[in-house]
């Protein structure tokens, strides 16, 4: 379904913030009925205190034996990182997922290991792989995020998506409070509205296009964005400061 | 919404053939009216009876042009000081849509005249089978030397410059032929690329190694060293002289090290492509503090 998606630049979100009272406020005014409010999930876990310094996990020597193996770009690469995880999902169910590894590599699959340890897994952020002041930190999944999608459509009143989403064009719902939504989300976010770097903006508001938007009469961007480029060809830099707005 | 909500605002430098721009996009629910202010170095945009549902901040771009874009909401609306390096035609465009889309294009032909008819050579370190140093998890000092030198040519692709590599591949250099290649094309600065490497994994952050026989290298050292800080965010070990330097006479020529690739976070880091063109843009920058201090002094 095509949809817009407008995204909110925040402030940079701690574990002292409430991600439903942050939903609410910063899309008071900016969400209507129909649009769905989607939000980051590294911030929902910041903000349940889900973000760990390396330096206070102490690696056991099954973590620091096991984190050789996951692809070094992935999110178990370190000791601290891959202890984290044997604490989240117990260490039978880990052995189990690194039998499982081991099986789908000799029939050349991949993600085995996920399946059988637990998809949760998959949302750790590594050390380094979150914006600053939290790249020190390892960030685990988040907690119950059904809850929180519940609880900010609650507040806000409109559906909400709690997404995991990279630059490789790959969206995960974690959580949502409609599987159309999800559906939606999943084609909304794929060129990554919360952005992989420093845009701050992990709270997206995704609009739905209908056919009374009143855009209707404008060009269309290679997003599918209404747009109307105005005077850019112009030679404006021979004119010092002029001010050429419409 | 009668109001228009100001959602977001975010700049990047576009390289349109010969006028590279830097482009300011304030995004809001509505079009609003926006009002402008010019002085010398700063343009301030107020958009008249609109309320920021973004976070009003201070927001760091360090992109060459535009220093910083403070935001700020008043009771007459929202205000946007956009802080330039040097005074700058600048023109606003909207872009109707979803979110609307006010665009204030500023022209970077300043450093089109300051970069002109520049040489560089641009070293990416070790190579081969000197592979450097290596991170903790499996990072090579020969591989990320080789992304950062290639982010730095690519950024400077655009301006009138010539840029030449040491290497352009994986293979063993020495350092005599590296330095030949910078006195065969009469380089204008030599840029060399390393990570530093220490048995002790806590040691982090950025320094800036310089020619001790080259006239205000050192100032150069220290510019570089702080415009990499501020885009990076990460710590200094500081600037120092480097002897190996000396063979190439008086020419400028600096060793930079990023980051310290033993460190478990910068290894991480190394893994984003972006910090890259950050470590870029922060030489770019630190460079063009140096001209625009010689051009003062002269």
């Amino acid at each position: 379904m095509p949809c817009y998606t407008v995204p909110i630049r925040t402030h940079v979100i701690t574990e002292q913030d409430d991600i439903v009272e942050l939903a609410r406020r910063y899309t008071e005014g900016v969400v209507e009925p129909g649009d769905i409010i989607a939000i980051a999930e590294s911030v929902v876990a910041i903000t349940q205190k889900r973000a760990i310094l390396p330096e206070e996990v102490h690696p056991g020597l099954l973590a620091r034996f096991l984190c050789r193996f996951p692809g070094k770009h992935g999110s178990l690469a370190t000791p601290p990182a891959m202890e984290l995880a044997i604490r989240e999902a117990g260490t039978i169910r880990i052995l189990l997922g690194c039998a499982a590894a081991v099986l789908g590599r000799l029939i050349g699959r991949r993600g085995f290991f996920y399946l059988v340890a637990g998809r949760e897994l998959a949302f750790i952020d590594d050390i380094a792989g979150t914006m600053w002041p939290y790249e020190r930190h390892i960030i685990l999944g988040p907690y119950k995020p059904e809850k929180i999608a519940s609880a900010i459509k609650k507040a806000t009143g409109a559906d909400a998506v709690i997404a995991d989403v990279n630059d490789i064009k790959c969206v995960d719902i974690l959580a949502a409070t409609s599987s159309a939504s999800a559906r939606i989300a999943r084609e909304a976010l794929i060129n990554n509205p919360f952005g992989n770097d420093d845009q701050q903006t992990p709270i997206v508001v995704i609009k739905i296009k209908t056919g009374h938007s009143g855009y209707s009469s404008l060009t269309v961007d290679r997003r599918g964005r209404p747009c109307c480029r105005l005077q850019l060809n112009l030679p404006w830099w021979q004119e010092p400061g002029k001010d050429t707005r419409l | 919404m009668n109001i228009s909500r100001i959602t977001n605002i975010w700049s990047k430098v576009y390289y349109n053939p010969n006028r590279p721009i830097s482009r300011v996009v304030i995004e809001s629910t509505i079009p609003f009216q926006p009002e402008v202010k010019e002085e010398p170095l700063e343009l301030t945009i107020l958009a008249q009876g609109a309320r920021a549902n973004m976070f009003c901040e201070t927001i760091e771009v360090y992109d060459g042009l535009i220093e910083w874009i403070r935001v700020s909401e008043h009771p007459q609306g929202v205000s946007f000081e956009i802080k330039t390096r040097y005074p700058s035609p600048w023109q606003i465009t909207a872009e109707p849509g979803i979110p609307h889309r006010t665009i204030i294009n500023f022209s970077r032909d300043y450093l089109f005249h300051l970069f002109a008819s520049k040489v560089f050579v641009i070293d990416p370190g070790h190579g081969g089978d000197d592979t450097g140093g290596k991170g903790p998890v499996d990072m090579l000092e020969k591989n990320v030397t080789m992304s950062m030198a290639t982010a730095l040519q690519e950024m400077l692709k655009p301006l009138p410059c010539k840029t030449y590599l040491t290497r352009t591949g994986d293979y063993s250099l020495s350092q005599w032929a590296r330095f030949n290649l910078a006195l065969k094309k009469n380089a204008g600065i030599f840029i060399s690329f390393h990570t530093f490497y220490s048995t002790d994994t806590s040691v982090e952050g950025t320094a800036v190694k310089y020619n001790p026989r080259a006239p205000s290298c050192e100032h150069l050292a220290r510019f570089t060293l702080e415009e990499i800080i501020r885009k990076i965010k990460r710590s200094s070990r500081g600037i120092e002289p480097d002897p190996q330097l000396c063979h190439l006479g008086t020419m400028p020529a600096l060793t930079v090290e990023p980051v310290v690739i033993s460190n478990w976070v910068e290894e991480g880091l190394l893994r984003n492509p972006t910090l890259y063109k950050k470590i870029a843009q922060g030489i770019i920058n630190g460079l063009i503090r140096f001209w625009e201090e010689e051009k003062r002094e002269k």
